[in-house]
């Protein structure tokens, strides 16, 4: 997986995510103007004006869960918590060694609000953890889907999603709106 | 004993001889007291804010003996409780249909088809819902909006440019100009404190405006988050009331005196039983879906269509640091004239430090303890030594 960093003026300082830590960075000097590859500026415009997106079906119908399915998700899920935000890097690293269970990060993400149950009852804590299980599960990520690392600026609250097929998969998601997109991965 | 305020603005009960007052003649009363226990005082106006709530049934007392009574609401005190009695047309069931409602607001709106009629456009849905209602029954309101540059707000800014497309007389003004906490020092007096008052600035900027285009009632989306998010089989019903959805601070102190009505869009209890009975099979709909799939002739297809969230904090951020001087004066000021540790410049350190964190705890208490600071130096700046 691939990162590029897009770092933003708020302020008197600029502000990115550094793509190994996940920390937020605060420094004065200049950001570098960066060419941005087509899918990661695509999914920015996008970003940056959320009405252009694609409308996805909100009463989404979920396929019967698959008690072996849920299991495997349940499994991936705990090694992901057990890592938590302060490994990042290595999160990252073990979403990249994908276990497609799921045809598109649409359903990785309805099957993950309705079998993982931290999910259910922390969602607001685990988007990057949420994140990263629908990538390592999903099978069109690859071709077609950009990981952002957003701040709110200046609270300094972080926030993960993801921008595929023209819109944000996790339907349940109404908060990826307030966070400025600092850092993105792709493939 | 029944306690009823018919009017339309808060009165103060002194519960020493039930007699209703005046805000005029409550802040005289509290400006005149002069054994005052500013700690217990302090500490109810904090319970008071936690629950941003200040009616009189769980109302803590902030100056003994006076609680403010909303308008239009009826209170039943006895010697140990205070409790709110029914206000007729509310929670009647009866099978409603969206006709009914439009009817209902056109029956509400023909006395008063010849006022002219503002509302504030923050580019959400509830208030998109109100100018598309009233220009659905005719109507074209003035529109007086809070607009800025930050990422978070930019579908707010959308909505608002597509609502004020070709429209002239309407206005937005910039949020920077006009942060919370701003303008602290010039806030009129007020008998009792209220976290509403840390808002002043924003709000006064928007009434003379709304005043200057000569309108007469300022229609507001607040209470919209109630009716349209709340289960209607919530026990808790004081949330339907309409005096609940009145932002009674703003009404008295900001728009009243500039000659405006300034109401919730939903005052009447017809429109909010209809709404009730409507949504009545209904749980809680925290993204407003009911309303988004109801309403949405009167809405812009983006707010049908998505359902973003926004988020307020980075304003109050910034506004505590673009004031942040004016706000150390004013602790300053309130621990002169009280003593109160709450006050004290160490305090005052630790409570505003690292609050860009966005601790909510840490936010009401800073609302709580500034709007203290500002009442204080509102009713009491020409009096005291210190000022």
């Amino acid at each position: 997986m691939k990162y590029i960093k897009t770092p933003y003026n708020f302020g008197e300082f600029n502000y990115a995510i550094h793509p190994y830590r996940g920390d937020l960075m605060e420094y004065s000097q200049e950001p570098k103007t960066l060419v941005l590859p087509k899918k990661v500026s695509d999914a920015l415009s996008l970003c940056d004006n959320p009405y252009s997106l694609r409308i996805i079906e909100r009463q989404y119908k979920l396929p019967e869960i698959e008690s072996d399915v849920c299991r495997e998700l349940k499994r991936m899920h705990k090694t992901l918590m057990s890592l938590g935000n302060k490994r990042f890097y290595i999160s990252l690293l073990y979403s990249k060694i994908r276990n497609s269970l799921f045809n598109n990060t649409e359903d990785a993400f309805s099957f993950i609000a309705n079998c993982v149950k931290d999910q259910i009852e922390r969602r607001n804590e685990l988007c990057l953890q949420r994140c990263l299980l629908a990538i390592k599960t999903s099978r069109s990520f690859k071709e077609s889907g950009v990981l952002f690392i957003g701040a709110s600026l200046p609270t300094g609250n972080m926030h993960a999603w993801i921008i595929e097929s023209n819109c944000n998969p996790d339907f349940q998601d109404r908060e990826w709106i307030m966070y400025k997109p600092l850092l993105a991965f792709y493939y | 004993m029944t306690i009823k305020n018919l009017t339309h603005s808060t009165k103060y009960l002194d519960l020493s001889n039930f007699t209703l007052k005046t805000e005029k003649e409550t802040i005289s009363h509290v400006s005149r007291i002069n054994n005052f226990n500013f700690r217990e005082s302090v500490n109810a106006h904090e319970q008071n804010s936690a629950l941003y709530s200040y009616t009189p049934d769980i109302y803590h007392p902030v100056i003994n003996n006076i609680v403010g009574i909303p308008p239009k609401s009826s209170w039943s005190f006895s010697s140990s409780f205070v409790s709110l009695n029914e206000t007729a047309g509310l929670f009647k069931k009866r099978p409603f249909n969206l006709n009914d409602l439009t009817t209902n607001i056109i029956r509400l709106i023909h006395p008063l088809k010849n006022k002219k009629f503002g509302v504030q456009l923050s580019g959400g849905l509830d208030s998109s819902l109100i100018i598309g209602i009233l220009r659905n029954v005719g109507i074209e309101p003035v529109l007086i909006g809070l607009s800025n540059d930050r990422y978070e707000f930019r579908t707010e800014r959308i909505i608002q440019e597509i609502l004020l497309d070709g429209l002239s007389n309407n206005q937005l003004i910039s949020d920077d100009d006009y942060l919370p906490f701003s303008g602290l020092l010039n806030i009129p007096k007020h008998p009792l404190p209220n976290s509403s008052s840390i808002f002043y600035s924003s709000e006064n900027k928007m009434a003379q405006l709304f005043a200057e285009q000569r309108v007469d009632i300022v229609l507001n989306g607040m209470g919209l988050d109630t009716i349209l998010c709340l289960s209607p089989n919530s026990k808790y019903r004081k949330q339907w009331y309409p005096f609940m959805f009145d932002n009674g601070w703003f009404r008295d102190f900001v728009y009243q005196p500039k000659g405006l009505n300034f109401s919730t869009a939903i005052n009447s209890p017809s429109l909010i039983n209809i709404i009730w009975n409507l949504r009545n099979n209904e749980g809680e709909d925290n993204s407003k879906e009911w309303a988004r799939k109801h309403f949405s002739e009167f809405l812009p297809n983006e707010l049908v269509n998505f359902r973003y969230k926004a988020d307020h904090a980075g304003l109050l951020i910034d506004g505590i640091k673009s004031n942040f001087k004016t706000l150390e004066y004013l602790y300053e000021f309130a621990f002169e004239n009280t003593k109160c540790s709450e006050f004290s410049k160490d305090e005052f350190l630790t409570l505003f430090k690292n609050c860009h964190l966005n601790d909510d705890k840490k936010i009401k208490l800073i609302l709580s303890r500034t709007s203290y600071a500002v009442w204080l130096y509102s009713l009491f700046k020409d009096k005291m030594p210190s000022s």
